[in-house]
């Protein structure tokens, strides 16, 4: 397979599909109390050492998190952590459940959105 | 000195009390706009499985499914299962003291500005009714109840590696403002320090925390009632657990 050249960041595009879901994702972090009461309910969280960068909270709040209070300008570095955090951390099986009632898997797919649309993707037959 | 105390004990109060309610209906309209109405059930369902009911509080059957759930949690011969259930899958066994802690913390929270003496006298004066008081002991002891747990959550914050993971200066200046009332509150009542920069400072806490509310972090507390009620998953009345 060919290396391609990585696409340009469009902060333009980014904030657009913000703008979709701004209000969820604006009440999401807001109610967020960051009581890390959701952490058990992450499987892979349970099966690696309790790490918590597998908490579910962790994992949205630094993927749209960043997003969000960075306004899309983002550089390619955090771009690709994103892309790690949403893809390699999170395999959206939508069981995390949240004592505020945060839609987390909603959140996180919608990172996701967002990095394809920066042709960011996690590449499968890599590694 | 009289006159701060004038402002900030009476205009102020109906100022912060003002933004708390309209705040609190603002979130509570957002909530309903950004609902989405999905089907509770699934359409499919799988052969030889009875017939799921009907999930959430307002719907028909809840209550019933709910008490048939209780009945049959407390069932004898489903005990040693139950219990190993609840030690993995609920928060109350999987975090005991963290749980504890957090509902204690809240209930007196919540409670104890109703049924201080002091206010009561306050209200009395201003309306002319109140609601009846409670022995200064007794909120004294739930003040005291409320800055241990505070602190509990202080150290949470600071050494709890997991907590540490996602903690910012938001976290500790949110903390701050819910003490902050019990704390000056406590320190007015017992006379340390000047009582007059004590208790002005006191109702100056107060209102900024009715005013914090509906627009900060703190607004989980109109979002945990919403969502026990409206949101059928684990932790909500109603039949609440998902199967897959």
């Amino acid at each position: 397979m060919t290396e391609q050249k990585p696409m340009e960041i469009n902060p333009k595009t980014i904030q657009n599909l913000l703008d979709e879901k701004k209000a969820q994702i604006q009440t999401a972090l807001n109610v967020c109390a960051h009581c890390t009461l959701c952490a058990e309910s992450c499987f892979l969280f349970m099966t690696r050492d309790q790490d918590p960068k597998y908490m579910p909270s962790y994992k949205f709040i630094n993927s749209i998190g960043t997003f969000y209070k960075k306004k899309g300008q983002v550089d390619r570095d955090s771009l690709n952590k994103i892309r790690d955090i949403v893809w390699k951390d999170c395999v959206l099986c939508t069981r995390c459940y949240c004592p505020m009632g945060i839609d987390i898997p909603a959140m996180i797919a919608h990172a996701r959105n967002i990095c394809r649309s920066q042709g960011v993707v996690h590449a499968f037959d890599a590694a | 000195m009289h006159q701060i105390y004038q402002f900030v004990g009476g205009p102020l109060v109906w100022f912060s009390l003002i933004v708390f309610f309209a705040g609190t209906i603002h979130q509570i309209h957002r909530f309903f706009t950004l609902f989405s109405h999905k089907k509770a059930t699934p359409n499919y369902q799988p052969p030889g499985l009875k017939k799921q009911p009907p999930i959430g509080w307002f719907s028909r059957d809840a209550i019933k499914t709910r008490l048939a759930m209780i009945k049959d949690f407390l069932a004898k011969e489903n005990r040693t299962r139950n219990m190993a259930l609840f030690r993995v899958t609920n928060v109350f066994g999987i975090h005991p003291v963290m749980s504890w802690t957090t509902l204690i913390f809240h209930v007196c929270l919540v409670l104890t500005p109703f049924y201080v003496l002091a206010h009561n006298i306050l209200l009395d004066e201003a309306l002319g009714t109140c609601f009846f008081s409670w022995s200064e002991t007794f909120t004294d002891g739930m003040t005291i109840v409320v800055l241990i747990c505070g602190a509990y959550f202080l150290y949470r914050r600071l050494f709890v590696p997991r907590v540490r993971a996602i903690t910012n200066l938001y976290d500790y200046v949110m903390l701050f403002i819910a003490i902050a009332p019990f704390l000056t509150g406590f320190l007015a009542y017992h006379q340390i320090y000047d009582y007059q920069t004590m208790v002005i400072l006191h109702i100056l806490a107060g209102e900024l925390m009715l005013m914090a509310i509906p627009y900060t972090k703190l607004s989980h507390m109109i979002y945990f009632f919403l969502q026990r009620f409206f949101i059928a998953n684990e932790y909500s009345f109603g039949k609440g657990d998902r199967r897959w």
